[in-house]
């Protein structure tokens, strides 16, 4: 377990001579569990399982995946900012805030970490939407987790890895990537490992396999609503891997079950389910319903950058099928500017 | 052009018909886009994602790319997809008539057109028959799609046919439209009388309402255009345009503040104008003008702009100005996103008109105004004919008939392929040749006395000289063309430097300023690339000047101009390159940028020229701050500006600087006087290498300057009496000196106007010098323009220097006068006892007493409590001017000081009549209006805004004093009530200074009602 640094030890002992009180209490670090609670006290620990946070002498652990976000105090502002952006999506102005940070005035390794996490995330982020090179972004995040080990944010950043792979169409390497995800302490990482394994078999076009980790999802009880979520998300998954095998009608009848109970304000869900619904109708020779189901996705729910891109890719094959070629040559315009090199 | 029409943003199928000649300006784009906007509305009402299938919103959005097939085939397998709300399933015609009429609104051709409204109309009269919670919008949609057909109908040169099945659609549209107006009438009167609690409730009547009024309109607005389906619509469609307005009036009247009723003040003066009513037209559309400023209105007002200038030229002789002055600020108001829609088209072509019309007034307007009058027109009618619109095509016209021709046909030339770059180069090197003897005989041919020959001869020339240009930048194009790894790089930069010469030759700017860029970016350092950049910063200022507006030029030139700047340090032509770019900021207002670029230069002529321009710019702003009230920035802009003025003048190397030296000195000993630094004025006014009193004798011919030289010289003068009491008698004789060398100064027709303006102007300054100094400095002030007045009016008749001499002991007066007093006493009365004889030694000599002598007379028996004699003259001169705003004002001002001064059982009525004003004129409408009446008048329009404020606050006043003599406490708290609710709709208060007399009068009342004196919320100074 990582111990405080020496300066801000001396700097606990300054408040404690000055002010007559604990050390723990002069601390004042926050952590935001998933739900947006928060717990305030002194972080005395930290690795990659999550960390630890002292409060009137009682300890009180956070695993990695159960946390959102921490505070810690001696934050600088243009971090606090630059945090709340990345976790907002708005990554370029993330960046912006942290490139201002004035990296020599920071006496805690855990804000040092902190900054280098922001960078690597809101770089990767950028990448996967097209707005970045993948390789660059690969490259910083591996940095990242090499000079970090013990970061509570490794396993994100493992996850971070596993996307930027699958993204460059390096399937192996999603795969081992997600698999590390999957030693995660928390639960719901671990079954969101299971379900990216199975999107990088899909990517692999290997039908069964991809069922085989989207079934195991779906065969866990649905405790918390993360898990749900992954739940809906495995069944589009599911829903492509059969229409990948030729089984169109289940794959058709799964993603209208979706359809019916699906809350279009999840831009993630929404894009991934019209992506299946396109699938089923594409192995159910409907080029028709397959284009209305792409749109969806491409006209609706676009903030999802892979499944844009995807939903994009397949206008572009489909519109020459029912007499659009303007159409297909519009789409792949906007898939060369939005997503280069996808 | 056919059937087929431009392609615009917002489609209006009014604006290919109802061409009556006396509509010009009418285009109907108002009722279109409301229509459209209403046709819409029902699917863009609920953005809330409900679970499931989210079809209402993915059909917009299928709309909104304008894939209309696959909108149309969603809805008809809409039964397929889970979750989709039943309602929703069940209106699949509304909406796929929805669809149909968005693809006839995006259609180019007529004929689609029309197809794709009968499918809609089809599709609505299938839903009309089910028993849906959508039938009110449907129908509404019907009647718009009747008004859109019979437009359709109206497209082009309609024949009989057509108009009778125009005429016909119409009717029933209006039809449709009254049902809804009556069923919604009924609906919102049933909702009258009952209490709306739940927003669901206050939604469906503010539905309701926007509906009614909609369909009001619609039906009025059919009315309209089935009138003009008749061969005279004024004549034989007069009923129905009769019925028109009445809907207009009723709308604007009754429903002013909906966005519905403000909107139909324009439709109401453009039906006005369709029936002959021109004096009741114009004052609808200067009501237009005077609607809030809101998004939506903006529009309407760029069409009522439209036909305020068309009513004024359809007048013998043209009245041109109040379209220009009304014009131009709307125009230069307009936002990027507007510049190209179609109403601003029609905006430009009709300013343009106005410009012309100036431009041939010779009786009144100067030949240079005549000249700028018509630059002005022709960049107008540049600019519109450069966007793609059926407005293009007449500005291309009115173009040609002031002899430019912007689509004359050239015959272009075709140039051999060359074999390399270097035989392009040589073509294009003779071709050369060629043209600058063409451009030395054209010089001479157009310098020689105008026949037929030479006209004739000139054409060839100019026609040669096209084509060999033509020809040579061919040849480089070509030669360019070929070159490979192995041409020789500085030939390859040669001849692009060439051809971007040639283009701007040509007048092809932005291609010259392409080709210019490029190689001065890829030849830095080099002789080709600093010619290159040349010729491209010089089409961009070319550019600029055609369209200031054109953002990426002025931001191309900035960056080319650092460029050079940074690659040719030490080359003059690439250092002037920042002045351009200086100017530019210079012209668009961004004075910070410009200083901070001027500060760049190195110190020198150059800078010192642009630190003086600048300086006399700081000057100009400071007294627009000072105009704003916003004294605070004023005072910098005046320091900020000493600092550029002496530093500026500083530069001046030669021992004879010039006029424009002279200028930026004079402005210099300008700021010192009304800083209070009357030595430093003097100082720079008498300074031997610039002083402008120095200097004046060598820079003969400027009168206007040269005046402006004397009025300050005197101002300093007679203030240095004031200062050097011992220096006093040769001060007095040398100022009387200076006046009159002014007086000699100003000669020619209209010599007593100027004199009278410069005396004005002289007099308001010695105003703001008198009220910044206190104290015995102020009493020593006081005496020395007293002394100097007496000395002038006994060695003067002349008018104009007489009621100078008034005017200005008028401003002595007021300043003695302590804050707060509202009569004079002691030597503010004797001073005001000299002005009245002044003035009234005036009326003697004239039979005709001017209006301003009459007005100061009544201020003069104002401010020395004869308030009777005061009004008395105030309504004199108010039943001959009843719009004369400052006599207004002071009347009812003296009106509101008399009722001070009554006894107290007639005060209630003596501040009534303050407030509404008295003096009955033979109407029994009263002559003096009274602070209510006076800002009522003023309210709406930006010009009279001080004006506004600060009736609003006599207003106030007014009540508060009334409440206060009468212990009247309703009156007190109506005062409250005055003040609050101005904040309420102005909560900058006008500025910092009308904001603070609010603020103090409120707390006075509040303090007097035993309330907390709370005051107003702080300012909000950027809300004015």
């Amino acid at each position: 377990m990582k111990q405080l640094s020496t300066p801000a030890r001396v700097l606990a002992f300054a408040c404690v001579w000055m002010l007559g009180i604990s050390s723990v209490q002069a601390q004042l670090d926050r952590v935001y569990d998933m739900d947006g609670n928060n717990v305030s006290g002194a972080v005395i620990q930290s690795n990659k399982n999550g960390v630890q946070l002292e409060k009137a002498g009682k300890t009180q652990t956070f695993k990695a995946g159960e946390i959102k976000k921490i505070m810690f105090e001696g934050d600088p502002p243009q971090l606090t900012k630059a945090r709340q952006f990345a976790l907002d999506g708005q990554y370029e102005q993330a960046l912006g805030d942290l490139k201002n940070v004035k990296f020599e005035t920071i006496s805690r390794d855990v804000i040092k970490e902190e900054i280098a996490y922001y960078y690597a995330m809101c770089e990767a982020k950028q990448a996967l939407s097209g707005q970045g090179k993948l390789d660059d972004a690969i490259r910083k995040t591996l940095n990242f987790i090499q000079t970090n080990q013990n970061s509570w944010h490794f396993f994100d950043a493992a996850k971070l890895l596993g996307d930027l792979a699958l993204a460059s169409n390096s399937n192996d390497n999603a795969l081992k990537y997600y698999r590390e995800l999957g030693k995660a302490p928390s639960e719901s990482l671990i079954i969101e490992s299971r379900y990216l394994q199975g999107l990088a078999q899909l990517n692999m076009k290997k039908g069964p396999e991809a069922v085989a980790d989207f079934d195991k999802v779906l065969g866990l009880k649905a405790n918390t609503t993360q898990t749900a979520r992954l739940q809906t998300l495995s069944k589009a998954g599911k829903a492509v891997a059969l229409a990948m095998q030729g089984n169109g009608d289940d794959a058709n009848k799964l993603t209208d079950s979706l359809i019916a109970e699906m809350n279009p304000a999840d831009v993630e869900i929404a894009a991934r389910i019209y992506n299946a619904k396109g699938a089923s109708c594409e192995a159910l020779d409907d080029p028709e319903g397959a284009i209305l189901a792409y749109l969806h996705t491409h006209l609706m729910f676009s903030a999802q950058p892979d499944a844009h891109a995807e939903a994009l890719k397949r206008l572009v094959e489909l519109w020459p099928k029912v007499g659009k070629p303007e159409r297909a040559a519009q789409a792949r315009q906007e898939l060369q500017d939005s997503y280069p090199g996808f | 052009m056919g059937g087929d029409h431009y392609p615009r943003a917002t489609f209006s199928p009014l604006d290919t018909q109802n061409r009556m000649p006396m509509f010009s300006g009418c285009r109907g784009r108002l009722w279109f886009s409301l229509g459209i906007a209403l046709l819409l509305s029902s699917v863009t009402l609920n953005t809330v994602f409900a679970e499931g299938e989210p079809a209402k919103e993915f059909i917009n959005q299928l709309r909104a790319v304008k894939y209309f097939d696959s909108a149309l085939t969603y809805l008809d397998r809409l039964a397929e997809y889970p979750g989709v709300d039943p309602e929703f399933v069940s209106a699949v015609p509304l909406e796929k008539a929805q669809t149909h009429i968005q693809q006839a609104v995006s259609s180019r051709n007529s004929g689609k057109r029309d197809e794709y409204f009968l499918l809609a109309e089809e599709q609505i009269n299938e839903f009309l028959k089910r028993d849906h919670p959508r039938v009110s919008e449907a129908r509404l949609t019907l009647g718009k799609l009747q008004l859109a057909r019979a437009t359709q109908l109206m497209a082009g040169e309609p024949d009989d046919a057509k108009r009778k099945e125009a005429l016909a659609s119409y009717t029933a549209s209006s039809k449709t439209f009254d049902e809804i107006v009556e069923t919604l009438r009924a609906t919102l009167k049933a909702m009258q009388g009952a209490k709306v609690t739940d927003a669901a409730a206050k939604n469906l009547r503010d539905r309701y309402r926007g509906e009614f009024l909609q369909a009001m309109n619609s039906a009025a607005e059919a009315r309209r255009l089935a009138a003009g389906t008749l061969p005279d619509p004024a004549k034989d469609g007069k009923e129905l345009l009769d019925q028109a307005l009445q809907s207009f009036i009723e709308l604007s009247e009754k429903y002013g503040s909906f966005a519905q009723g403000a909107m139909a003040t324009l439709q109401r003066g453009q039906v006005e104008e369709q029936l002959g009513m021109k004096a009741e037209a114009l004052d609808s559309y200067i009501r237009m003008l005077e609607q809030p400023d809101a998004d939506m209105l903006r529009e309407s007002k760029f069409q009522a702009v439209n036909g305020i200038i068309r009513l004024g030229l359809e007048k013998t002789p043209p009245e041109y100005q109040r379209g220009i002055d009304r014009g131009r600020p709307v125009l230069d108001g307009t936002r990027p996103n507007e510049r190209t829609a179609s109403s601003v088209q029609d905006l430009r072509i009709a300013l343009a008109k106005a410009y012309l019309k100036r431009s041939e007034d010779t009786e009144k307007i100067k030949p240079v105004e005549q000249k700028r009058a018509k630059t002005e027109g022709r960049k107008l009618l540049n600019l519109a004919s450069k966007i793609p619109s059926p407005q293009a095509e007449e500005a291309i016209k009115m173009l040609a008939k002031i002899g430019i021709d912007r689509e004359a046909p050239v015959n272009v030339p075709k140039a051999e392929q060359p074999e390399s770059l270097q035989d392009a180069y040589d073509e294009a090197a003779a071709l050369q040749a060629a043209i600058e003897q063409n451009e030395a005989t054209l010089l001479l041919l157009q310098k020689s006395p105008k026949n037929p020959q030479v006209q004739e001869q000139i054409e060839q020339v100019t026609a040669q000289l096209a084509e060999s240009r033509a020809l040579a930048r061919q040849y480089l194009q070509r030669g360019l063309a070929v070159v490979d790894s192995e041409t020789d790089l500085d030939l390859i930069n040669r001849s692009r430097q060439f051809l971007a010469f040639l283009l701007y030759q040509s007048s092809h700017l932005r291609d010259a300023s392409v080709v210019g860029v490029f190689v001065a970016r890829n030849a830095p350092g080099s002789d080709p690339g600093l010619a290159g950049g040349i010729v491209a910063l010089n089409s961009l200022r070319l550019m600029l000047q055609e369209d200031p507006g054109n953002v990426a030029a002025a931001e191309q030139l900035e960056s080319l101009a650092d460029f050079l700047g940074k690659y040719w340090p030490d080359d003059p032509k690439a250092a002037a390159a920042q002045g351009a770019v200086i100017r530019i900021a210079i012209r668009n207002g961004r004075l910070e940028k410009a200083q901070t670029k001027i500060l760049e230069m190195a110190k020198g002529a150059e800078r010192g020229a642009f630190q003086r321009l600048m300086g006399q710019l700081l000057w100009n702003e400071s007294i627009v701050a000072r105009s704003e009230q916003n004294n605070e920035l004023a005072s910098q802009h005046l320091e900020a500006a000493v600092e550029q003025l002496v530093e500026g003048l500083s530069q001046i190397q030669v021992p004879l600087a010039d006029l424009e030296a002279a200028k930026a000195a004079l402005v210099l000993a300008k700021i010192y006087l009304r800083q209070g630094k009357v030595m430093a004025a003097s100082d720079v006014l008498e300074n031997n290498v610039y002083g402008p009193v120095k200097i004046l004798d060598r820079l003969q011919g400027n009168q206007d300057f040269s005046s402006d030289v004397y009025g300050v010289d005197l101002q300093v003068l007679v203030q240095r009496m004031a200062l050097e009491p011992d220096q006093a008698d040769a001060l007095l004789q040398r100022a009387i000196g200076v006046m009159d060398q002014l007086r000699e100064n100003v000669q020619g027709p209209d010599a007593q106007k100027k004199l009278t303006d410069l005396y004005l102007r002289i007099s308001l300054e010695i105003r703001v010098q008198l009220d910044l100094s206190q104290g015995n400095a102020k009493v020593a002030l006081i005496s020395a323009f007293r002394a100097f007045l007496s000395q002038i009016s006994k060695t003067t008749e002349d008018e104009a220097t007489l009621r100078w001499i008034g005017l200005t002991l008028m401003q002595l007066a007021e300043a003695s006068m302590p804050a707060g007093d509202s009569i004079a006493k002691g030597q503010a009365a004797e001073l005001l006892g000299t002005a009245v004889d002044t003035f009234n030694q005036m009326k003697k000599n004239n039979e005709q007493v001017p209006l301003s002598i009459q007005f100061q007379l009544a201020r003069a028996n104002r401010l020395l409590g004869n308030y009777k004699d005061a009004i008395k003259a105030y309504a004199a001169l108010l039943a001959d001017k009843p719009m004369m705003l400052d006599a207004q004002m002071e009347a009812a001002l003296a009106y509101e000081q008399w009722a001070a001064t009554v006894d107290k059982k007639y005060t209630a009525a003596a501040y009534a009549t303050a407030l509404n004003g008295g003096k009955p004129d033979a109407k029994k409408k009263n002559i003096i209006w009274g602070w209510g009446k006076v800002s009522q008048l003023t309210s709406g329009d930006p010009k009279y805004r001080d004006m506004f404020f600060k009736a609003r606050y006599h207003v106030a006043l007014c009540r508060y004093l009334d409440g206060k003599t009468t212990s009247d406490k309703a009156k007190m708290e109506k005062a409250v009530t005055d003040i609050t609710k101005v904040h309420a709709l102005y909560p900058a208060m006008g500025g910092p200074d009308h904001y603070k007399k609010f603020n103090s009068l409120l707390k006075l009342i509040q303090t007097d009602l035993r309330q907390p004196a709370k005051g107003l919320p702080p300012a909000q100074a950027a809300v004015k």
